[in-house]
This record gives structure tokens, sequence and C-alpha cells, in this order.
């Protein structure tokens, strides 16, 4: 499949499938959540980010191997008074990614109720994402790896630490979690969104790429 | 004489007669307060109710209201063990009249403060630079009045200690938070503006515990604040702190049911103000309402915070403060703000009618470059428009 011959474009891109997802971003409120989505989208941090009311959204692509992936990212409020809003962020939504502060137990513990509560009552096979972050501040560490990493593994997460401040895996939980998703559904599941769209220059190679 | 004089000594005849014509006042104000003279800080006063419109009362309504807040401040920033009596009380007690145990609770809405006002409009310096007015018993504890000094102290009870396997206990080391750039409590003797919005916000939630404080409330207060604590008159300007509190109290008096989760359904809560964003764009741009509504954008996704923070996180502090205005001179209380929600909804209707979901929710979260003259007047166009419609009948 790799391997096939595909024409170019004028820009140089294989005119390849393009896969769009739902991602919904959860956590405790200041643990970086939309600090995270800002270096993802685009390259950038700040010290002092705004408090995010009700939700942002933004979208970012990327492409693994001849698949450009298109994730349109809600980047949700983190405190309780909220949290009544979330659902209508995940229902649909094909993966999750809850955050957490490493130098805040509390933080921890909140993440560890929104992820029962995707598996609860999110699509099915949602892809969830378990990320630590701020680890640039390791050495006021409070949340340790091992206990993260046991707790993602017994719940079938991924699972990274990560820092927005020092970009360390940001892109690659996003990446990680595209290489998870599945890229081979070709028809919207009903009531769930726009699960799957086809970009009007790639529809008609599509049966032969979609494997 | 220029209009702009002119306007300046009409102003001046409404705050100058004996008793202040309040439907006057909202008249003039609602078309924008001069950025001069510390016409809006005292405009705002009037308007929301802090002053009232008798002249000769407005030195004791400030001096004892000023009074009252710092007697609230003395009472609610005692750190427990500073008072001799209190003998039977210390940090581990069980006992909910335990002054220790309130300190740990409050302590945790301090956290949410914390964080919310270190991140207040990041853009400008203003608040974290030093205040001309710090609070004495604050600023000369040696940090020990200092709120910001309490975040994180509810740790008491969790992070700390962390229970393992076998009953091995593991005390963690909890070292201080420092922060390395500009959102820093400043040296003995002096405080930061955000500081004070601080203390405000954790008077505010002390004093009303039933609400707390709520995520956004620094957005509401930020704008108030400053046009107080950057107020030419400096007789006015000392009082900043106490002044905002108040303002800010009435302000919220009649937002409140926004930032209360269990009123969203009620007939102020949230979700009935949405409702009337969309169906004022339904009367006044069908096309435009059923596009949205085709493309699954629902008002969530943009009106809720529209509404939730007055505007404030849409447009600049400038602008802001030219919004709200109008807002506070609407006699009947945010109606007009529907009208403002709709106004930059059907502004930017062809860059809607032209974009698919991602541009559209885009376009709705970061409201495009468009003047704040040119929305407000098409607001007062639709504000005037269905005002006639509901007189008629139609």
């Amino acid at each position: 499949m790799a391997n096939r011959a595909v024409p170019q474009r004028p820009n140089g891109q294989t005119p390849g499938k393009i896969c769009q997802f739902k991602l919904v971003l959860l956590g405790e409120s200041s643990v970086g959540k939309s600090s995270l989505v800002l270096r993802f989208v685009k390259g950038q941090f700040h010290e002092y980010q705004e408090s995010t009311i009700g939700a942002a959204f933004l979208t970012q692509t990327i492409h693994l191997n001849d698949v450009a992936v298109k994730f349109e990212i809600w980047d949700t409020a983190g405190q309780e008074r909220y949290h009544s809003l979330a659902p209508m962020y995940y229902r649909g939504a094909q993966a999750a990614i809850v955050v957490y502060d490493i130098t805040n137990q509390d933080t921890f513990e909140r993440a560890k109720n929104w992820v029962k509560e995707l598996q609860r009552q999110a699509t099915p096979g949602i892809v969830i994402a378990l990320a630590g972050n701020k680890l640039d501040l390791n050495t006021m560490r409070s949340v340790q790896t091992d206990e993260s990493q046991t707790y993602a593994y017994e719940n079938g997460l991924l699972f990274m630490e990560t820092s927005a401040k020092t970009s360390a895996n940001v892109t690659e939980i996003f990446k990680a979690i595209a290489e998870k998703l599945p890229k081979n559904e070709t028809t919207n599941t009903a009531g769930q969104g726009r699960r799957l769209v086809e970009s009007e220059g790639a529809n008609k190679s599509l049966s032969s790429c979609c494997k | 004489m220029s209009s702009y004089d002119s306007r300046l000594k009409d102003l001046d005849q409404v705050l100058e007669s004996e008793v202040i014509d309040l439907s006057k006042l909202r008249e003039f104000c609602f078309n924008g307060i001069p950025d001069v003279k510390g016409y809006r800080s005292l405009c705002w006063r009037l308007l929301l109710n802090y002053l009232p419109c008798d002249r000769n009362k407005w030195d004791e309504q400030l001096d004892h209201h000023r009074k009252l807040y710092q007697q609230w401040l003395d009472e609610i920033l005692v750190t427990p063990g500073s008072i001799d009596n209190e003998e039977c009380d210390h940090p581990l007690s069980e006992d909910p009249n335990s002054k220790w145990n309130t300190f740990f609770k409050d302590n945790q809405a301090l956290t949410q403060i914390d964080k919310d006002v270190r991140r207040l409009h990041p853009e400008l310096s203003f608040f974290q630079q030093a205040t001309d007015y710090p609070l004495p018993i604050v600023v000369y504890s040696c940090g020990t009045k200092r709120l910001n000094r309490r975040v994180g102290m509810h740790f008491l009870n969790s992070a700390n200690v962390v229970r393992k396997g076998l009953g091995i206990v593991k005390i963690s080391q909890k070292s201080e938070q420092t922060s390395t750039s500009e959102f820093k409590p400043l040296e003995e003797g002096s405080e930061a503006h955000w500081e004070v919005v601080e203390r405000i916000l954790f008077v505010y939630c002390k004093l009303n515990p039933g609400q707390g404080y709520v995520q956004g409330m620094n957005e509401i207060i930020g704008p108030i604040y400053y046009c107080f604590a950057t107020d030419p008159i400096i007789k006015m300007k000392e009082h900043a702190e106490a002044d905002c509190f108040f303002v800010f109290t009435n302000l919220m008096s009649e937002i409140r049911d926004f930032f209360i989760k269990t009123l969203d359904e009620t007939d102020t809560g949230i979700v009935n103000m949405m409702r009337k964003v969309t169906d004022r764009l339904k009367e006044n741009d069908p096309v435009v309402h059923s596009y949205l509504v085709k493309n699954e954008i629902y008002p969530q996704y943009y009106s809720f915070r529209w509404l939730t923070l007055l505007l404030s996180q849409e447009f600049s502090l400038p602008e802001v403060l030219r919004i709200w205005d109008s807002l506070f001179s609407d006699s009947q209380r945010f109606s007009f703000l529907i009208d403002i929600c709709c106004a930059m909804i059907v502004l930017i209707r062809d860059q809607i009618l032209a974009g698919d979901f991602s541009t559209i929710v885009k376009l709705l979260q970061n409201y495009p470059n468009v003047e704040t003259r040119v929305i407000l007047n098409k607001a007062a166009e639709l504000s005037v428009k269905n005002r006639d419609e509901e007189s008629s009948g139609i």
C-alpha cells in the first residue's frame, strides 16, 4: 500500500486519504489543557493562558504515511460549574485526552473520574489518552510515573507525560492517538456527528487506499 | 464648541444636578462615556446602583461602605491560631465550627481564584503592576496575610501523604511552587493589582457562600477594577478596592444565575439567554439562523461564553469598557446584550454563509475585527426594530 504509485499534487503532497476525527480535552482547571492544544496547533506557549469558559474549538492536521489525519479539537473548561456542558463535547468524539498536572495529586484523581465518565457515557471504542502535563516541573512532582502508567495500562489508555512549555511529547501524544484511531471506515456513523469526511480531491481514490 | 466638548458639557449638566436624573444619565451613557476625568468610574457607580442619585448622600454612602469593607477584611483575613482563646481548636479538628476547618475549606476556593486572577488579561501589564494603594495589614505581615500564600495549604488533607500497598506511607515533598515570570506576589510593602482582585473575589466568595467563586467571575471583575484603579480622580482611585467590591456585587446580583449550574434551565439562566439570542437571530436573519442550525452550530459553542462573560473575552479591554457603558445603561438590564450578540452574528453573515462547520465555529469564537461602533449601532438598530414590532403587536 505504501509503495503504490500515486499521482503528485502540484504542491508535492500525495492526494492520500483525509480522515477527520473529533477529539475532546478534559481535566481539572489549570492543568494545561488549553496550553497543550495551543502548543500542538500553533507551536506557541504562554505562561498565563486566559481561563477557558465553555469550550474552545481548534483544528490541526497531521500526516501519517499517506493519510492526513485532521483533528477537530474541543478544549473544554475545567471547573465543576462547566461540567454539565462536557457531554455535548465528548458525545460523538472518537478520541479524548484526559489531562492532569503531575505536581498535583488532586488533578490525577479528577482525571480518573473523567476516564470513568468517558468509559460509561462516551462513544464505545473511543480512544482515550492520559496526559500527565507540566513535566517541566518534574522537581515538584507529586504523581509518580509508575502510578499513572499502571493505572493507564489497567484501563487500556494511552499514556504520556507531557510539557506544553517545552513541547515534550505534545505532538507525540496526538500522533499516538492518530495511529490508534481506525482509518478504514468510509461511512458516517449515524447520530455521531461528522465522523469521517473525505476531502473533495481524495474522493475518487478513496476506494483504492482505504484498507 | 466641538460636538465632543458639548457632549462633555451635557454630561456635566446631568451629573451636577442635586438629584441625578437616572434616565437622562442612562440615555447619555448608552452612547459611550468619555474616557476622561474619571467619568466612567463615576457613571458606573451610579448605573450599577452603588451611588444613589441624590448627590448629598454620596459622602455618607461611600464612607459607610468603605468602612464596612474594611471591617470585613479585618474579620476575613485572620489566620486561625493568631487569637489567644482558641486553645481547643487545632488544624486537625473535625468540629464543623473549627476555624481551622473553615480555613482549609476556604483555601480550596482560594486555589481556584488564585489560578484565575494570575491569568487575568495576560496581554496587559496592568494587573502585574504594583498598586499605589496596597493594604497595609497584608503587605506588612511578612507574607502571612497574603492570600496566595495560603494556596495549596489544603494539601494537608490530601496530596503530601501517599499510601502505597503493604501500608507503606510515603510523604511526598511539596516544595513551594515558585513562579518564574510576571504574576509574582510583590515584595514586602507592595502588592500587585492581581493580588487586590484576588482579595476582592475571596471576600465576595466568603460573603456569598451559597454561590462561592465560579470561573469567569474573574473576567467580570477585571474591567470594573481596571476602570476604578485607573481613575484620574485620586480620592476615588484610592478606594478602588472597596468600591469595586460593591459594584461587582451589584452587577453579580443581576447576572449571578449565569454562573449557577442548577439555574441553567430557569428564566434567568444561561440556557434561556442563549435561546433568546437564537430567537432574535431567527426573527432578524432567518437565512443565517437556519444555516447555523443546518451546520449543527449550537449556541453553546459561542453565545454561552459571550453571555456569561458579558463579551469580556471577545474584545480588547478598551472595547469592553465601551460596550459595558451601553450594557449598564440598559434599563431592561441585558436585553441589549441579546441585541449585541445578534448584531455580531448578522454583521458577519456573509462569512458565515460561505463557511463550513470548522470555519464558522472558529469565526464565532475568535470574533473578527469589526469596529465596536459598528456593532453597537447595528445592535441599537435591532433593538429599536424589535421594540417597535413588540409594541405594534407583530
